[in-house]
């Protein structure tokens, strides 16, 4: 069902895999395609077309740089390919064209997938931090220095206490993948920031399959956000005050220039639901951040983008 | 559907403006009389970019068909009202940054408005949490990476055109600097987009990352080399200065070994400024400039083949080749025979800590690899010269010859049979070299160098033309894209129908879609003028 060129470091599916069977297929071969793939339910067609439930991330790169070639057929019948090849400049991209159009999504049959040896060594860490904007600062930073974990998370208040019976504002999730003085490297460099003073770490060391879940009720408001750095200063400290402590934030992703935020609120909870969601609503109109993801129904139409480009 | 047409025209015979003088005043109207040009001289400077088929030309006392007039707007929303005139006129637009491609991207088919970006060249602002900056499209590379320097940033864009070509050039056709490997590509910079479209709006993209957002407007627009609209302002990634450099360079016994040593490089997760590897010819071109270890036996002395190509690369170095030229294919085949000595030069940087622990692991994998040490040398060599190479040019063509340059890429498993294959395919037609560069987890890109005087100064755009058709055919062939980072303009607009396939379709009905009229930069990417 996969296909692997060894040498290249690609490997060929049907868009009907589920992202967890393509790593369990890849890790067997000992490979890895990078991606947290527990956080992941659907098949990889709706991960490809631009539509997962979560915010795809890993420190071997965006979704767009694993994702290498596609094949599809298209609605005349006629079967299609993007070419296989590390970068071009052979015109637009028409991989992300085939995927951002839903009649070409629709129609996708392969996928080629840039994927990686199984890591010689991985190690996870948490740290407990008495200061979420530090601990998000300190995260920026790194990966900005281009230390960049495979895993992270980032939980507020609420979900420590919760999820890990610790009564810190901030805790830090991270995993490292590589090289066995690679990741030890980049473990240290977490471990010796002088920009966080962390409390000491949960007795219990998590692995890529530990991360907590948050138990919410099904009826709970959930969404995803991507915001640049500097939007972030800002956006949590507002985003928490309005939330009254009933508000579940997850750092889940972060990039050079930006990260991705999932957030989540019992829609039962009266004012700081009412007041979270007109906060974000303000927020999204003013193009601080982008909505990544957002309920399919209950909650108003999902905000549109500040430009409304042509419709393909 | 065959490709648009070329003219030429004698220059003393250029055909006159086709603007009446009513247009001409609304041109003015919107951008200032100072700013819209329109006479011969200007007309003729603007009909071509840098494609040596069109330097043949020019060297032959031929234009390609000029532009009617050249307009240079100070602001987006002068560009804006350029698009709705031109939409209005029914004319031809042709974005233009400072020239220096050499696909032919800013041909003027059939005349038409140029417009010259060149006073859109701003660095806005700089966020220095998110490190994006906000830069204006008409800003040459090396004055944008001056500006951020001060600053504590680089963009770490640095094409060896860095002098001669602007960041909207960049993006309209999936530029690379020669630090791609560590920064990245054009496209992989950009956060976010502001671009005129053939309408005349204005509209800014989403920002990156999008992946759940729909369509990714700024992958589109990045590449489509004006045919989608006017890139007018953009937001792109910058990093902090590096604290730190270090300096590699190995031989290996010929193009296969040091290919391995690359991608395992590559594979062990370390991204490196710069990973180049030169194949037997390039490497003598280049020169070692090593700190040559001792050597355990005595040298063989050097074949005949070997002492007959190092005096041609002497030659070519001072561009005074003609005479060899005008037999390629004697001195290809002397190339195949040199004993394989293949340099990769090395460069990384960073944080100290980060940039040093990536030239240890860079090292460990190329002695791994079976190469030879050859200390700072060649690297630092490489830094200093780095854009010497393509001043050396203009001798090539004073010598009644041509020099041109194609970068293809491809996946690791097929890079090595790619490279040979593009070799078999010009042999005849013209010298050629290479050099691996812009290397990934999957593939690199392969830079060829081609020269010929075959044909004599008759013959020299045919023969031109031969060794590309020759060249991009084997490309197609062997899977590889037919351009890593020049783009496409109009030369490779053939190619590009092979390379798209059934997807061609889709480009066109894209292309419909924003330019109902098909006015923007026509004939290019290839459409029809």
């Amino acid at each position: 069902m996969i296909t692997i060129d060894t040498i290249s470091g690609l490997a060929t599916a049907p868009v009907s895999l589920r992202p967890a069977e393509f790593e369990a297929e890849l890790l067997r071969r000992d490979f890895t395609c990078g991606l947290d793939t527990d956080a992941l339910d659907e098949p990889m067609s709706a991960l490809l077309a631009g539509t997962p439930s979560i915010k795809p991330y890993s420190k071997y790169g965006d979704l767009s740089e694993l994702l290498a070639a596609v094949t599809l057929t298209l609605p005349t019948g006629e079967k299609a390919r993007t070419i296989l090849t590390p970068r071009s400049a052979a015109g637009p991209n028409l991989r992300l064209l085939v995927q951002g159009v839903p009649r070409l999504a629709h129609g996708l049959d392969t996928f080629t997938w840039r994927v990686f040896e199984r890591p010689a060594a991985a190690e996870s860490a948490v740290y407990a931090y008495s200061d979420l904007a530090a601990v998000v600062k300190t995260l920026r930073e790194q990966v900005q220095a281009k230390v960049r974990p495979s895993i992270l998370r980032v939980y507020d208040a609420r979900q420590c206490r919760e999820a890990f019976g610790e009564a810190s504002p901030a805790l830090a999730v991270l995993r490292f993948e590589g090289g066995a003085k690679d990741v030890a490297l980049r473990l240290d460099r977490f471990a010796r920031s002088k920009a966080l003073t962390p409390t000491p770490q949960p007795p219990a060391p998590l692995t890529r399959h530990d991360f907590p879940p948050v138990q919410l009720a099904p009826s709970a408001f959930r969404c995803g956000l991507t915001a640049s750095w500097k939007a972030l200063d800002s956006l949590l400290p507002e985003l928490l005050a309005v939330g009254e402590g009933q508000l579940h934030l997850t750092l889940a992703g972060a990039w050079h220039h930006a990260a991705y935020l999932s957030l989540s609120i019992p829609a039962n909870s009266g004012t700081p639901f009412e007041a979270t969601l007109a906060a974000l609503k303000t927020l999204l109109a003013a193009g601080e951040a982008r909505v990544a993801d957002w309920p399919a129904a209950g909650f108003g139409e999902k905000p549109k983008p500040r430009d409304e480009w042509p419709t393909l | 559907m065959p490709q648009a047409a070329l003219s030429t025209y004698p220059v003393g015979a250029l055909p006159p403006s086709r603007l009446s003088p009513e247009q001409l005043a609304a041109l003015c109207d919107i951008c200032g009389a100072a700013n819209v040009h329109a006479t011969l001289p200007d007309r003729l400077l603007y009909a071509r970019d840098m494609w040596p088929r069109s330097v043949l030309w020019t060297l032959d006392g031929k234009s390609p068909t000029p532009p009617d007039a050249i307009v240079a707007p100070g602001n987006a929303r002068e560009v804006c009202a350029l698009l709705r005139f031109a939409g209005e006129q029914k004319l031809p637009v042709i974005p233009f940054g400072a020239g220096s491609g050499v696909c032919a991207g800013t041909l003027t088919l059939e005349g038409g408005l140029v417009i010259d970006l060149k006073r859109l060249n701003r660095l806005i602002a700089v966020d220095d949490v998110s490190l994006i900056a906000e830069i204006e499209p008409g800003i040459y590379g090396e004055t944008l990476e001056r500006e951020l320097a001060p600053l504590g940033y680089t963009m770490g864009h640095f094409p060896s055109s860095i002098y001669c070509s602007t960041l909207g050039g960049y993006l309209a056709a999936r530029s690379a600097g020669q630090l791609s490997s560590r920064y990245g590509k054009i496209e992989d910079m950009v956060v976010e987009l502001e671009v005129a479209l053939p309408d005349g709006r204005l509209l800014r993209s989403a920002p990156a990352p999008t992946e759940g957002l729909g369509l990714d407007w700024n992958q589109l627009i990045i590449g489509s080399e004006g045919t989608l609209g006017i890139i007018t302002r953009a937001f792109m990634r910058v990093h902090r200065l590096p604290a730190a450099r270090e300096f590699l360079a190995f031989q290996f016994k010929g193009v296969g070994p040091g290919l391995d040593a690359m991608r395992s490089v590559m594979r062990a997760g370390v991204e490196p400024a710069v990973l180049r590897l030169y194949d037997e010819f390039d490497t003598i071109v280049a020169g070692t400039h090593g700190d040559e270890p001792e050597a355990a036996e005595e040298p063989a002395a050097p074949s005949l083949p070997e002492k007959l190509v190092k005096e041609a690369a002497g030659k070519l170095k001072q561009g005074a080749l003609s005479g060899i030229l005008k037999r390629p294919g004697w001195l290809n085949s002397a190339i195949d025979r040199l004993p394989g000595k293949c340099l990769l030069v090395v460069m990384t940087e960073g944080e100290a800590e980060l940039a040093h622990h990536e030239a240890l692991t860079i090292r460990d994998c190329c002695l791994a690899g079976g190469g030879k040490d050859m200390g700072e040398g060649p690297a630092r060599y490489w830094l200093a010269h780095r854009y010497s190479v393509s001043y050396k040019q203009s001798k090539i063509f004073a010598a009644q010859s041509w020099v041109d340059t194609m970068e293809v890429a491809t996946t690791w498993r097929d890079v090595e049979k790619l490279y040979r294959a593009v070799k078999r395919a010009v042999a005849d037609d013209a010298f050629i070299m290479a050099h691996f560069s812009h290397a990934y987890v999957d593939g690199c890109c392969i830079y060829f160098s081609f020269a010929s005087a075959k044909g004599g100064s008759d013959g020299l755009t045919e023969s031109h033309a031969k060794a590309w058709e020759h060249a991009l055919a084997a490309v197609i062939r062997e899977g590889g894209t037919i351009t890593h980072h020049h783009g496409v303009g109009y030369s490779k607009g053939e190619a590009l129908r092979s390379e798209y396939g059934a997807l061609w379709g889709e480009w066109q009905a894209l292309k419909l879609r924003l330019d109902p009229q098909g006015l923007m930069n026509p004939g290019k990417l290839g459409g029809q003028p």
